[in-house]
C-alpha cells in the first residue's frame, strides 16, 4: 500500500489554478522526485500535503491520502500531529526557517517536545544525538550555536535534524540544496538518502536538477503548468524521456561529462516560456512543442500509462 | 598586440569588524581579445569580487588592472568614464538590478546619455536595434520590468550592457536564476552576441557544466587565489588540483547508472582557513605535512596549464 496517495488535487489562486487534477502515490522508503520548472506548481503540491497553502488559495477538488487518512478533512488541531511528526518539510533557505535568535539546540528541542512528553533536559540530550545523527562535529558544543555561527550546509543539516526528530514517515524536501554549492550538495543529499535508509521515511524530493534526480530519486514525476505531464522509475526515465517537455528539458541540459561546447554545438532550446501556457484549453505545453497537432489544442491529454510509466501525451507510442 | 584585459597581482580587501578579510588576494590572469574566460569556484571564493574589482565598482588594494593596454587600477572619475563604456557587467537578477519604475527605455536612454552617445534619435535608433538584437519585441521600450519573464529579464540585462557597445562583458551567474530551457536560450543569445560583436567574456560561474559548454579557458578560484587555470578541453578532461577534481566529482551526473567514484570532500569553504600553508589543506584528501607548512604557487605544469599544488 502506498505511504501518499494524491487524488485528482486542483489547487486554486485567484485568478490562476496553480495544480490540475494531480495524482501521484509515494511507496514507504521511497524517493519520488517531483520535477519541473519554477511555476509549474510543484511547491503548492508540496505545501498542499502539509496544509501550509496560504489563505488565498483553495483546494478545488482532491483527496490526500497519508497512511489511509484523508490529510484535508483533517482538523487544524489534528493536523498539528501530522506535522512534523507525520510528515516534515525542509525548504531551500535554511536561514530564513532558522529563528535567528534562539540556539539550534533548544529549536530541535522545541520539536521533540511540541510531539513528546519529555524533559528539557532529555530533549536537549535528544538534539545532541540528531546533530551528531546528521554529522555535525562536536555536536555537544555546537547545540549552544546560533544559525549565523554556522555555514549554509550546515543550517541544512540543522534542518534536517529538526524534520528528522520524530522519526518521520514521510520528509518533503523542497529544493533543498538549491542555495548551495555543489560539493555541499553531495554531502546533504549523501545524508539525506543514508537518512531514508536509516530511519525508513520516505521522501518527496522536489527539484529542478536532472542531475540530483538521477543520482538520489527512485522515481520521478515531470510537472508542466499544474499537471504531472510523465512519470516513471529513474532508469527507464533517463534511458528515454518519453513526453516532449521530459525529451525537451534533457535536451537543453548542458552536461559536464558531455564533449560539448560553444564552437561547436548550439544548444537545444525549448521556445518560448511557461507563460504561453495561461489561456490554453488543450495541452499546457502545445505552444512549445515541437510536435504539435491541431488535436493537442483541443482538451488537455489525460496521463495514460505505457507499461510501468505514465505519459500525458497522445503523441507518445501513437 | 596586447590582451584586452591583463590582471596583475590583485588584491582585494573587506573589513569585516576589526578583521581583513582577503577576498581577492594575489590574482593574475590574461583575457585576449575574442576569448571567453570561465571563473568558477564555490560561494564566497572570491570570485564575484573578482569581476567587480576589474570593473572598478569595488576598490583594489594592490596589483593593476590593464585594459586595451591602459593602467586603469587607480584612475578618477572622470579619466575612468571613457574605459567604463568598453566594460560592462551582466548580473544574476536583472531584476533586482532594474529600477522598476523606469520604463526600458529609460534605462538604455540613461546609459547613452551619461556617456553622452548621441542625439534624441540617434539614441532611439540604437535601443531599437538592441532590443531587436538581444530578441525582445519592439514594443518592449515602452514597458516596465515587471511585464517581463525571468528569461526576458535577462535579456533586457543583457542590452543594458551592450547599448554602449562594450569589447569585454563581466558576465556574473547570468543565467543560474533561469530555469533549464530559458538557461539554453540566453546562453545561445550570448554566443551569437560574441560572434556578431567580438564580444570577449569573463564568466563568473559556480556551474561547472555551464562553463564547460561556455569558456575558452578555465580559471579555477579558491579562497582568492586562483588554483588552476587550463584551456576548457584540458581542464575538463585531466584536471590536476584535487580541489578541481572534487568540484568535478561532486557535479551529479543526469545518467543513473554512473554513481560517483570518489566520496565528496569534507567541509565547506571558510575563510579562517587561511594559514601558512595550502589553503585546501583542511578539505584535501591527498594533504600531507608539507602542505600545511609550504603554500603552494601557481606553476605551469603542462601547454596553458597552471596548477598550485605540490604535486599536481
Amino acid at each position: 500500500m502506498s505511504l501518499l496517495e494524491v487524488e485528482k488535487l486542483t489547487v486554486a489562486f485567484p485568478g490562476q489554478v496553480a495544480v490540475r487534477e494531480t495524482s501521484f502515490a509515494i511507496a514507504p522508503g521511497e524517493t519520488l522526485a517531483l520535477v519541473g520548472e519554477s511555476g509549474c506548481g510543484k511547491s503548492v503540491t508540496a505545501f498542499s500535503v502539509m496544509r501550509l497553502l496560504p489563505p488565498n488559495a483553495t483546494v478545488a477538488s482532491g483527496r490526500i491520502l497519508f497512511d489511509g487518512t484523508d490529510l484535508l478533512a483533517l482538523s487544524p488541531a489534528e493536523m498539528r500531529e501530522v506535522r512534523g511528526k507525520k510528515i516534515s518539510l525542509i525548504q531551500q533557505e535554511p536561514m530564513t526557517s532558522l529563528n535567528p535568535v534562539l540556539s539550534i539546540g533548544l529549536q530541535i528541542s522545541e520539536v521533540v517536545r511540541r510531539h513528546e512528553k519529555v524533559s528539557r533536559k532529555a530533549a536537549r540530550a535528544r538534539a545532541v544525538e540528531l546533530l551528531d545523527l546528521v554529522s555535525i562535529p562536536d555536536a555537544h558544543r555546537r547545540v549552544e550555536d546560533y544559525p549565523h555561527n554556522l555555514s549554509g550546509g550546515m543550517r541544512q543539516r540543522v534542518m534536517i535534524a529538526m524534520a528528522v526528530a520524530c522519526h518521520p514517515k514521510l520528509l518533503i524536501a523542497d529544493e533543498p540544496t538549491t542555495a548551495l554549492d555543489v560539493t555541499t550538495q553531495a554531502q546533504v543529499l549523501d545524508l539525506l538518502d543514508d537518512l531514508r535508509h536509516r530511519l525508513g521515511m520516505a521522501v518527496l524530493l522536489i527539484t529542478h536538477d536532472l542531475g540530483v534526480v538521477a543520482q538520489w530519486a527512485d522515481r520521478i514525476s515531470v510537472m508542466y503548468a499544474g499537471r504531472i505531464v510523465e512519470q516513471a522509475a529513474i532508469k527507464p526515465f533517463f534511458a528515454e524521456p518519453l513526453h516532449p517537455y521530459s525529451r525537451g528539458l534533457m535536451g537543453a541540459r548542458v552536461d559536464v561529462d558531455a564533449d560539448e561546447h560553444y564552437s561547436l554545438n548550439r544548444l537545444s532550446e525549448i521556445p518560448g516560456s511557461v507563460g504561453s501556457a495561461a489561456g490554453e484549453t488543450g495541452c499546457s505545453f502545445a505552444p512549445r512543442c515541437p510536435i504539435v497537432v491541431p488535436g493537442c489544442r483541443l482538451a488537455p491529454p489525460p496521463l495514460i500509462a505505457h507499461g510501468e510509466r505514465a505519459v500525458a501525451c497522445p503523441r507518445v507510442g501513437a | 598586440m596586447t590582451a584586452l584585459l591583463s590582471v596583475r597581482d590583485l588584491h582585494t580587501r573587506y573589513a569585516v569588524g576589526k578583521q581583513v578579510l582577503r577576498a581577492v588576494d594575489g590574482v593574475s590572469f590574461e583575457l585576449e581579445r575574442g576569448e571567453t574566460v570561465g571563473l568558477v569556484g564555490e560561494s564566497g571564493c572570491g570570485k564575484s569580487t573578482l569581476g567587480k574589482t576589474i570593473l572598478r565598482l569595488v576598490p583594489s588594494a594592490d596589483g593593476a588592472i590593464v585594459l586595451d593596454g591602459a593602467d586603469i587600477t587607480r584612475l578618477g572619475d572622470s579619466a575612468m568614464a571613457p574605459h567604463r563604456r568598453r566594460m560592462q557587467m551582466i548580473f544574476q537578477d536583472p531584476f533586482g538590478s532594474l529600477n522598476p519604475r523606469q520604463t526600458i527605455r529609460t534605462v538604455l536612454d540613461t546609459a547613452l546619455k551619461v556617456h553622452r552617445l548621441g542625439d534624441r534619435p540617434e539614441r532611439e535608433q540604437r535601443m531599437r536595434e538592441i532590443v531587436a538584437k538581444v530578441g525582445l519585441p519592439a514594443d518592449a521600450l515602452d514597458r516596465y520590468p515587471h511585464e517581463f519573464s525571468g528569461g526576458q529579464r535577462q535579456r533586457i540585462g543583457i542590452a543594458r550592457a551592450l547599448i554602449l557597445r562594450p569589447a569585454l562583458i563581466v558576465c556574473d551567474e547570468p543565467v543560474s536564476a533561469l530555469d533549464v530551457s530559458i538557461q539554453a536560450q540566453i546562453l545561445n543569445l550570448l554566443v551569437e552576441l560574441k560572434r556578431d560583436l567580438g564580444l570577449s567574456y569573463l564568466f563568473i560561474s559556480h556551474d561547472l557544466s555551464v562553463v564547460r559548454y561556455f569558456a575558452d579557458r578555465v580559471l579555477v578560484m579558491y579562497l582568492g587565489r586562483i588554483v588552476e587555470s587550463a584551456p576548457h578541453g584540458t581542464l575538463f578532461r585531466n584536471p590536476r588540483h584535487p580541489y578541481t577534481k572534487a568540484l568535478f566529482a561532486a557535479v551529479p551526473s543526469a545518467d543513473p547508472t554512473h554513481k560517483r567514484s570518489a566520496p565528496p570532500i569534507k567541509g565547506e569553504l571558510a575563510t579562517t582557513d587561511i594559514s601558512a600553508g595550502c589553503r585546501f589543506y583542511s578539505r584535501c584528501p591527498a594533504a600531507t605535512e608539507r602542505c600545511r607548512a609550504e603554500e603552494p604557487l601557481l606553476r605551469p605544469i603542462g601547454e596553458g596549464h597552471h596548477a598550485a599544488c605540490h604535486f599536481a
